[in-house]
């Protein structure tokens, strides 16, 4: 195990490590310009990460709890498709958004003549940016809220109401504190995905951390300032993360993926109050945003742009995207359960410190990443010559260091709800390691590498960045394909393209529903199926 | 059946899919010249399927956005060949050393010597004015000159323009600090920066999109943007909107950008590279550039698209013909570095 942990050392670091030694080669740096753009990218960007972050965790706690403790019509179809968000990319929804709502757009020409508005609607703004994003983006915060409201049922109400506490009372003193670790690692996760954002960005204009680094390197020639600045900033979120994990327990993180360890818990729906009649408003509202608008606007632009539209590299997108998904895939789930089993081990100090530096890998501008794999990719690549299957792998390891945070953090969750005993009864049922692995750990754990792949399969999907700067010849994922069209103003002949995107999200989006939504059957039928369960627990 | 079991079926099928055309891929060829560029696919792959078909040699591209130059220097033994929307990037390309010269007499043939590099390392292989684009309900072409008359006060907060660190705007201020010196560049970016309407974003057809919506008067864009978009029902409104102005026509004319080819330094297949690089420059690749995207052909006697020939005539050019200024690439190149200074000075991309 130790040479496992130290080669998925080397893999996670390398890249950073050359990073560093290119950033103190010799050489002239920008000036004091160069300074102040990236400082300002930098500020930039994370006053929009936290814009994003409270937006979404506000949204995805209202929606969360709306769905699961009101009644109201249409609640069951509704929770679900607060999903589907998450089909449409913050880059391809920057697109959409800006030309329905530019001056000369559908929303001028039709609404905007009845509507005075005290302010433009221009979405190529830090305005639009984070509303892109946050749109995107809530399902995130939402589904962990909402798991973690499945884990604690209907008993937070129970219990307010026997000390005699208002439902409001009992949301704001009881339910919002034990939900509060899952609504922060939503919004956290959201905010580094705001912060490492480059293609929305670079689409609306907006100048963050990622596109200022990413036009010094490319315009303006300047790697070695870009190496440097980059090693500053992952200095300093080496310091952010150290005191945030210092407040950070295991269990608050155990707490927030809650529903996953304790799937057959029930919620009783609280009788429909006054004000319960804007439940479905709210809940129609962020998808018809989010989804329904974008998908009509795109099947219109698609509708009256049939002639234009070439689809012919449609099946060979296809296959890239799912390759990327697979090795991408495979790789988070290898490196995510070699440094999960590590942490006890001797060399459990390097497992947590690659744990904390995969997190950083998510946060931090996505163009640093791409710059370490572009300084290793470059002294790598006098080792082959054409390098397609090198460069495909580059491009793989690239995209999964960033999102091994993904798996890495319910996979550890999970392994750490492991109880001994379980070693115990492995031990005394006589079962070799590996078929204790398989039978008791895989079963154990499958849920929560499920819902991590899941998110890394949802994120490679929508990837752009990374692919655009990185990818092999001949490679194009949809998505890539789409930002390639939609930069050069072909948003029609983007949208049979936008529409496979979508297409190819609705697989993993299903079963990400299956896994946090459970069935829902009548109380009765759930408390006779638990009492059931009980029963034979006892009678073994 | 699960929706796991249900998500696999799915993929396996789209693999399947996806699969057949591979097989086909690898079917077709086995000679291959690999292309990086930062054209786009629209425009360049149609060419290679062409010669794919004729010379029974297939072209794999890889379409980078920006950061040609990155790339290559990151992985300087990937391609055969690098073509780039504009001639700049190669030149710095050619001084990094990551290109091989090369010997064609049919290149030569083709290509008038000012638009070949002298030490054969790069050739042209079409060309565009970069051109200003005026409101025709606001302005009169009589207002319009010159470049340097962009800083002028009378068009304060009148004009759009996109990232000023843009390679097409870079390779315009650079041309325009050979032809006309550093210091009139730093006046003219001094006082465009003053004249902008707004924060400068979006692309080359997004700044005339913003005439029509009435946001500026003036904006720089290339010349084939405009018979691009009158060509598109979605875009044609934006064009109408607007007329081109061919500056410095009575002094070293307007200010070209030229997308050109070479080869790479590491390219083992410089026989079959250095005959793609003909072909580019060619009858077939001429007339595909001209007609088709609308560029300027650099080979002699391939006619313009007859869009083009309407170009200008407000101002009183005839068919299109106009005045060109052919700064040397070598000495724009030299600039790069100073009108990035001023341009960073200027704080020219920031926020207004």
């Amino acid at each position: 195990m130790p040479a496992v942990l130290l080669l998925v050392a080397l893999i996670l670091l390398a890249p950073f490590a050359a990073l560093a030694v290119f950033a103190f080669e010799p050489q002239a740096v920008g000036g004091g310009g160069s300074w102040l753009a990236a400082l300002d990218g930098t500020a930039r960007s994370l006053l929009l990460g936290a814009a994003v972050c409270l937006i979404t965790a506000a949204l995805g706690l209202s929606l969360a709890y709306v769905v699961s403790y009101r009644r109201f019509w249409g609640r069951r179809v509704l929770q679900k498709l607060l999903v589907l968000p998450l089909l449409f990319p913050p880059f391809v929804l920057a697109n959409i958004y800006a030309e329905l709502l530019s001056p000369s757009g559908p929303f001028a020409n039709s609404f905007a003549k009845w509507l005075v508005l005290p302010f433009a609607l221009d979405v190529r703004s830090a305005g639009g940016f984070v509303f892109c994003m946050s749109l995107s983006l809530f399902p995130y915060a939402y589904l962990l809220c909402k798991m973690s409201f499945e884990e604690h049922g209907s008993a937070p109400f129970a219990f307010g109401q026997s000390i005699g506490l208002s439902r409001r009372q009992t949301a704001r003193k009881v339910l919002l504190p034990l939900c509060l670790p899952a609504l922060l690692l939503g919004a956290a996760l959201v905010a580094m995905e705001t912060i490492g954002d480059w293609a929305t960005a670079s689409t609306l204009s907006v100048r963050t951390a990622s596109v200022v680094l990413h036009d010094l390197w490319f315009a303006h020639e300047q790697p070695h300032f870009v190496a440097r600045f980059s090693l500053l900033l992952i200095g300093a979120l080496l310091v952010l993360l150290v005191a945030v994990s210092r407040r950070m327990e295991p269990a608050h993180l155990r707490h927030a993926l809650g529903g996953l360890l304790r799937p057959d818990a029930y919620i009783t729906r609280l009788a429909p109050q006054q004000g319960s009649r804007i439940a479905p408003l709210m809940c129609l509202l962020p998808v018809l945003l989010g989804f329904v608008i974008p998908l009509a606007a795109t099947l219109q632009l698609f509708a009256s742009s049939l002639s234009r539209i070439d689809l012919s590299g449609l099946r060979k997108s296809c296959l890239h995207t799912l390759a990327l998904v697979l090795a991408v895939g495979l790789i988070t789930l290898l490196l995510a359960i070699a440094i999960t089993y590590s942490r006890n081990g001797g060399l459990g100090w390097l497992a947590r410190l690659l744990s904390g530096w995969a997190t950083i890998s998510y946060l931090m501008p996505v163009m640093v990443l791409a710059a370490a794999v572009l300084v290793l990719s470059g002294w790598a690549s006098p080792l082959s010559r054409y390098a397609d299957h090198t460069a495909f792998a580059i491009l793989s390891i690239a995209v999964a260091l960033r999102f091994l945070c993904f798996v890495l953090v319910p996979l550890g969750v999970g392994l750490s709800s492991l109880s001994e005993q379980l070693s115990d009864l492995a031990k005394s049922l006589a079962l070799s390691p590996t078929r204790a692995f398989m039978a008791l750990h895989v079963a154990h754990l499958k849920r929560f590498a499920a819902l991590g792949l899941l998110l890394v399969v949802l994120q490679t999907v929508r990837e752009v960045a990374l692919t655009v700067w990185l990818s092999p010849f001949g490679f194009e994922p949809i998505a890539a394909k789409v930002y390639a069209l939609a930069r050069i103003d072909m948003l029609a002949e983007s949208s049979g393209w936008v529409l496979a995107l979508v297409l190819i999200g609705i697989g993993p989006v299903m079963v990400l529903q299956g896994v946090v939504f459970k069935e829902e059957g009548s109380t009765e039928q759930r408390r006779l199926s638990a009492s059931t369960r009980r029963t034979v627990a006892q009678s073994r | 059946m699960s929706d796991v079991t249900r998500t696999l079926l799915f993929a396996a099928l789209l693999t399947c899919w996806g699969c057949q055309d591979r097989a086909a891929d690898k079917r077709a060829s086995a000679q291959e010249i690999r292309v990086l560029t930062d054209r786009t696919a629209s425009h360049l792959q149609k060419l290679f399927d062409e010669y794919n078909r004729v010379h029974g040699v297939k072209v794999i591209a890889n379409f980078v956005d920006k950061g040609l130059l990155a790339r290559l220097k990151s992985r300087p033994n990937e391609a055969d060949l690098v073509i780039s929307k504009n001639a700049y990037v190669i030149e710095l390309a050619k001084r990094r050393g990551l290109l091989s010269p090369f010997v064609s007499p049919a290149v030569e043939a083709n290509v008038p010597a000012e638009l070949r590099d002298q030490e054969r390392y790069y050739t042209a292989v079409s060309y565009r004015a970069r051109l200003v684009f005026y409101a025709k309900d606001r302005v009169r072409p009589s207002e319009l000159s010159s470049y340097a008359d962009l800083a002028a006060a009378k068009w304060k907060g009148r004009i759009c323009l996109r990232s000023a660190v843009h390679d097409y705007n870079l390779s315009l201020f650079s041309q325009l600090a050979v032809a006309d010196g550093l210091e009139q560049t730093n006046t003219l970016l001094t006082g465009l920066d003053a004249n902008l309407a707004r924060t400068p974003q979006g692309n080359d057809r997004a700044q005339v999109r913003a005439i029509m919506d009435g946001k500026c008067d003036l904006a720089l864009a290339n010349s084939y943007y405009m018979g691009i978009m009158l060509g598109r029902p979605d875009q044609r409104a934006w064009a109408e909107a607007s007329a081109v102005f061919f500056p410095n026509q009575k002094r070293r004319g307007a200010v070209i950008m030229r997308s050109a080819a070479a080869l790479t330094r590491s390219t083992a297949r410089v026989k079959e590279a250095t005959a793609l690089l003909a072909f580019l420059t060619g009858d077939y690749a001429q007339q595909y550039f001209a007609r088709a995207l609308l560029a300027y052909p650099v080979k002699r006697g391939v006619e313009i698209a007859p869009i083009n020939r309407k170009l200008g005539a407000e101002q009183g050019l005839l068919n299109g013909v106009f005045k060109q200024d052919i700064v040397s690439l070598s000495k724009a190149a030299d600039m790069r570095g100073p009108v990035l200074e001023i341009l960073e000075k200027l704080r020219f991309d920031r926020k207004r």
